[in-house]
């Protein structure tokens, strides 16, 4: 079905090919993950297979290409708009119409296809990812979930023959990224759609397909073959796959299931855990940092929080996890000043906030928003810097020290449209914590990040924490809660349902907890690394 | 892209077209006795329908225009963000008559050619009705004359040499036509309300001109010079702040994405 | 409840005669038409607060235009009062002469010209209120599709920026932002402007990638010439005929004829390149009998005032100078204004 052969391409203001002598079939109705570093050409890969490379990206292609027949680079997009169905990481930017039922026509009317073929096609569609009951709603109105399968099923409406998604869940949310995930594996099994996937996130998609790509990037060979074959070469593997390397599992299993075979064969030692770490016993004589008391708050209608209390001292660093909607964000907003509580009070540093402006409250609170790259106006990294020294009116920080704790130190000089979108994630970090705030919240950092780009932020803000800062994260990202965090509050409808130490928390919890405890049900073990040591000893 | 030929006939519609559209906006005041008593000889006011008529017809020539030439996708997607943002600039709160919603299509108008200052002047406003649901009758004159300040900025010279001089007379012309947006979107209500009929002065084309300039004027000071001044003051100002920024963003993001527009 | 077509159809019904006429009376008809259609069709409707604003609007409108009339304009023969008067003179012309004698005359004309524009404010008042105006964007015609497009793209990607513009005041304002002044507006815009530019390359590339745009074709060239030509030649035939038209009294036909002959040439290249377009439109409307009836309903009173007007221009207007006599009432042209109320008549039975 598609067939690439030494297909090697340089975007035209790089000299140095980002993909090099490319080679790869992918037989009809196979489902194809494709993963590597952000940066190491998997975009690239993927918009060759529909002619966005080189048409639309300008550029040098040599080699052959061909999918379902038809050639990309002869055709380009729009001739190949009815073989290759492409969406992209963005759920909101890609509507042309701001009604559900007229995006799912807009390809059609590009082809000219006729009102009553029109007409049939989306309702297939419409059945096809279960999104009848959004026919007549507006776009803007949608869950990014649900804008994601109006996407994908805006394209099905030209019936191609291979489907190509660009990290279609990197913005979304677990329970939507399933929901998406789902759809696609039915997709690929009820209907033998081909599938190409570019996905971070292996671990929820891994078990799904049938042939992986890794690639290296900077022009290396890459690595073909079976997920299993694939996953026992490379480094960037979700913590189940690390740990059965380790340990040998064969043949290495890719879900919780296949991999509880092998844990009843597994001795390991560890000593027994801690049941609270001993850095919060240390500042216990001061005032929590952050105290709130029965706060309620409430719009639209609709009541976000209901009756929290939560305290945080100093050094800790917690975890705020629960479903979506069930005021994780809107905690956040408050202890920053964006949101004043309707019942209630917010404490920082023993002082009621609701006299303070959002202003005075950020002198000494940082806040990092979702997808921070977004903040970031100045010609360079190092402006953007100086920006926050002068608003906050400090001066005599130290920018290079942030900057090399957080591997940007090559940028200082350099535009920050330019950067990679985890670098850009990053150098927003910077901006806001050069003002070093004692109180650091983030909101979703490693929403779209890889496991490296990953490790960077979690050993950043281990750091911060050792360094005596307090830190409060919103994620939903189980493991890199596992990974820094001392503490997990859990929030349901509003209220919390549980607050206590990370690994008691997740080890008692079937859905908050990670891919390790998961397998092995012994809250010793709550990380790859923690495995990992336990072999060692 | 376009041949020359080509060009310099789009150029020659959009001027027949401004004059014509400059022609109608100024129509309560160059409006000779051939409009009025045709046959006979009661002087009657003038009717603003025919004038509305060629002033639609003029924008429907320029879009026309401009859709003889194939738009390729990014054109498209750039322009229709950068419409949305415009109309999202509506929401800029300032003193009175300030807007934030001219200086950008001034600045595509000059950074990116006619045809897109045109497109984003006009369909800014058009944009701003939809979502607020407020179409008015006013809306042809708001897009006409928004939409022309962009195709405007377009013929100013390209001043890059100056440096960072470059937005200062870009500021100015931003001002001045702030002013001329308000002089114009009065001489839309003019009819309506300040209009006294007199046409039998324009018998005596001298004084009648004149007697007419004067009652505008009048009007003109006590409704709306202090909300041009606001805009024109505001236009200036975002212009010498904000131009060089935007006008570095705009070349930038047109040389990294091949971007083209003319 | 009716075709977007349908309406738009009503509202230049409505629109057509607000602006050929000052009478008075014909413009109160026409009012209270309107104000039925929209109290039994739309009162329900969220723009209703909107609909007020005209209202007001066009209030004070009328009380302004009758003021400012009053003062600055002098004749009529009823004096109903003396005021001061202040004049300006420049080089011995008069330049402006404010207040003095008050006549009827003069606030009569001041009301007709307000309720003129009050009358027009509500047609599309009411036209808001009932029109859906996302329908009403996807009714654009072939030929400009593009344009249509465009509008479209900005419509759906409003919501989005607004909500971008406020996440980004608050951020900014964490970041120790302080709304100073306005060169402080530049991280909230910068920012906007930036990502709202890198979003357009993603759409275009997700058009692209579902067949939007042409495919280039070698005649390309010489059609586009062709095309421009001919609209350059229809425009300096619409702009010759309108001046011709305005400064040769004599000759006015001519001026007619130019412009008719402009404007045919004009449309008739627009239908050409409509059909040239080779894209198809989905339609999700459907035209139903009832709006057919409020359709012709519409045409044929367009067509009737028209028809008056071209035959007597003198029966719609309204001078009530020098003298003020009592506005004269046509009923032709009443019913054809009262037959404004038809979407109500026309109107299914709805559920209260």
């Amino acid at each position: 079905m598609i067939e690439l052969q030494d297909v090697t391409y340089s975007y035209p203001e790089s000299e140095s090919p980002v993909v090099h002598n490319l080679s790869l079939k992918v037989r009809e109705g196979e489902f194809l993950l494709v993963v590597g570093a952000s940066g190491s050409g998997k975009s690239t890969l993927l918009r060759c297979l529909n002619g966005l490379v080189p048409h639309f990206h300008g550029g040098v292609l040599r080699g052959r290409i061909a999918v379902a027949g038809r050639d990309p680079v002869a055709e380009g997009p729009r001739g190949m708009s009815s073989v290759v169905g492409f969406v992209i990481q963005d759920p909101e930017g890609q509507f042309v119409v701001d009604s559900v039922e007229e995006e799912l026509a807009f390809a059609m009317e590009n082809h000219n296809v006729e009102q009553a073929i029109m007409r049939k096609r989306i309702e297939e569609v419409l059945d096809q990812l279960s999104i009848a009951h959004l026919r007549q709603r507006r776009v803007h109105t949608l869950s990014g979930g649900e804008k994601q399968r109006v996407a994908i099923a805006s394209v099905l409406t030209l019936q191609p023959k291979v489907l190509v998604l660009d990290e279609p869940t990197s913005q979304l949310d677990p329970q939507a990224a399933e929901e998406v995930l789902t759809i696609l594996q039915k997709l690929n099994a009820d209907l033998g759609l081909t599938i190409v996937l570019a996905e971070h996130r292996l671990e929820r998609v891994v078990q799904y397909a049938d042939s992986m790509i890794y690639l290296p990037g900077g022009g290396d060979a890459p690595i073909v073959g079976t997920p299993e074959e694939v996953l026992t070469q490379i480094d960037l593997v979700p913590p189940l796959v690390q740990v059965a390397r380790r340990l040998k599992w064969q043949p290495l299993p890719l879900t919780i299931k296949a991999g509880r075979r092998f844990v009843p064969g597994v001795e390991l030692q560890a000593p027994a855990p801690t049941p609270g770490t001993s850095r919060t016993m240390r500042h216990h004589g001061t005032p929590p940092v952050v105290r709130v008391s029965d706060l309620w708050f409430s719009y639209n209608g609709c009541e976000a929080l209901r009756g929290v209390d939560l305290a945080v001292r100093k050094g800790e660093f917690v975890a705020l996890m629960g479903r979506n909607g069930s005021g994780k964000t809107t905690l956040l907003r408050h202890l920053v000043g964006l949101l004043r509580p309707g019942r209630g009070m917010v404490e920082l540093w023993g002082e009621d906030t609701s006299h303070r402006s959002t202003e005075e409250i950020a002198q000494r609170v940082g806040y990092v928003p979702q997808n921070p790259g977004s903040l970031l106006f100045a010609d360079t990294l190092q402006q953007e810097l100086q920006y926050t020294l002068r608003s906050h009116d400090l001066r005599g920080a130290k920018p290079e020290l942030l900057l090399r704790s957080l591997n940007l130190e090559q940028y200082a000089n350099v535009y920050p449209g330019d950067l990679s979108s985890g670098e850009r994630q990053r150098a927003a970090l910077a901006a806001i914590l050069i003002a070093e705030p004692d109180l650091i919240l983030l909101d979703e950092p490693t929403r779209g990040l890889d496991y490296r780009q990953k490790e960077i932020l979690a050993s950043f803000l281990s750091k911060q924490r050792d360094e005596g800062k307090t830190i409060l994260i919103s994620t939903h990202d189980v493991e890199l809660a596992a990974r820094c965090a001392d503490r997990v509050v859990i929030l349901g409808e509003g209220q919390v349902v549980v607050d206590g130490p990370t690994r008691t928390v997740m080890s008692e919890s079937m859905v908050f907890s990670t891919q390790i405890n998961k397998l092995f049900r012994d809250n010793r073990f709550l990380t790859a690394d923690d495995v990992l040591e336990a072999i060692a000893t | 892209m376009t041949s020359r030929l080509g060009q310099a006939l789009s150029a020659t519609t959009l001027a027949a077209a401004t004059v014509l559209g400059i022609w109608v906006v100024l129509s309560p005041f160059i409006s000779v006795p051939g409009t009025m008593a045709s046959s006979t000889s009661t002087p009657r006011a003038q009717s603003p329908f025919t004038f509305l008529v060629l002033l639609a017809l003029c924008m429907l020539v320029i879009v026309a225009n401009l859709e003889t030439r194939r738009m390729d996708s990014k054109l498209v997607a750039v322009l229709g963000i950068l419409v949305a943002t415009n109309a999202v600039l509506r929401l800029v709160p300032g003193p009175a008559g300030f807007t934030a919603m001219l200086f950008l299509p001034i600045l595509c108008g000059y950074a990116y050619g006619a045809d897109f200052g045109f497109l984003l002047g006009a369909l800014s406003f058009l944009v701003s009705a939809i979502v607020t649901g407020g179409l008015g009758p006013w809306l042809p004159y708001q897009m006409f004359s928004t939409g022309w300040m962009g195709m405007a900025s377009a013929c100013l010279p390209k001043l890059h040499r100056l440096g960072r001089l470059e937005v200062v007379p870009l500021a100015l012309w931003g001002a001045l036509l702030g002013l001329a947006f308000g002089v114009i979107m009065n001489l839309w209500f003019w009819p309506y309300v300040g209009d006294t009929g007199q046409s039998d002065m324009y018998w005596q084309p001298g004084t009648g001109t004149w007697e007419t300039l004067g009652r505008y004027a009048a009007f003109y000071v006590t409704t709306s010079l202090w909300w041009d001044i606001g805009r024109a003051g505001g236009n200036l100002l975002l212009i010498l702040l904000f131009g060089a920024p935007v006008l570095r963003l705009l070349r930038r993001f047109q040389r990294r994405f091949r971007f083209v527009t003319g | 409840m009716y075709h977007t077509v349908t309406w738009t159809l009503w509202l230049l019904a409505c629109i057509v005669p607000a602006m050929l006429t000052k009478n008075p009376l014909y413009l109160v008809v026409l009012l209270a038409a309107v104000m039925v259609v929209y109290r039994i069709l739309g009162g329900t409707s969220p723009t209703f607060g909107s609909w007020r604003l005209f209202l007001r609007m066009g209030l004070v409108l009328i009380a302004f235009s009758m003021l400012f009339t009053s003062l600055t304009a002098h004749h009529g023969q009823t004096v109903l009062l003396t005021a001061p008067s202040l004049v300006i003179r420049v080089q011995g012309v008069t330049f402006l002469r404010l207040g003095g004698d008050i006549t009827l005359e003069t606030l009569v004309y001041g009301l007709a010209n307000g309720l003129n524009l009050m009358a027009i404010l509500l047609v599309f008042a009411t036209f808001n209120a009932l029109v859906n105006h996302h329908r009403l964007l996807r009714s654009i015609p072939a030929f400009m599709y593009q344009t249509g497009v465009v509008t479209s793209i900005a419509v759906t990607f409003v919501p989005q920026l607004a909500s971008s513009l406020t996440d980004l005041r608050e951020a900014q304002a964490i970041r120790g932002h302080r709304f100073r002044g306005l060169r402080d507006l530049l991280p909230l815009f910068a920012p906007l402007l930036s990502g709202g530019l890198e979003k357009a390359v993603q759409l275009a590339e997700s058009m692209e990638a579902r067949g939007f745009g042409e495919v280039a074709q070698s005649s390309d060239r010489r059609r586009e010439l062709v095309q421009r030509t001919l609209i350059a030649v229809a425009m300096f035939a619409l702009m010759a005929g309108a001046f011709i038209y305005g400064y040769y009294s004599s000759r006015q036909w001519v001026g007619v004829l130019i412009t008719a002959a402009g404007l045919s040439l004009l449309l008739g290249n627009l239908l050409a390149m409509s059909r040239r377009v080779r894209r198809s439109h989905y339609r999700r409307e459907l035209w139903l009998p009832r709006d057919s009836l409020v359709s012709a309903c519409a045409i044929v009173s367009m067509a009737a005032i028209g028809v008056i007007w071209l035959l007597d221009t003198e029966s719609l207007a309204f001078y009530p100078y020098p003298q003020f006599t009592f506005p004269p009432f046509n009923p032709l042209v009443g019913l054809a204004l009262l037959s404004a109320v038809a979407p109500v008549l026309a109107a299914p039975q709805q559920r209260t």
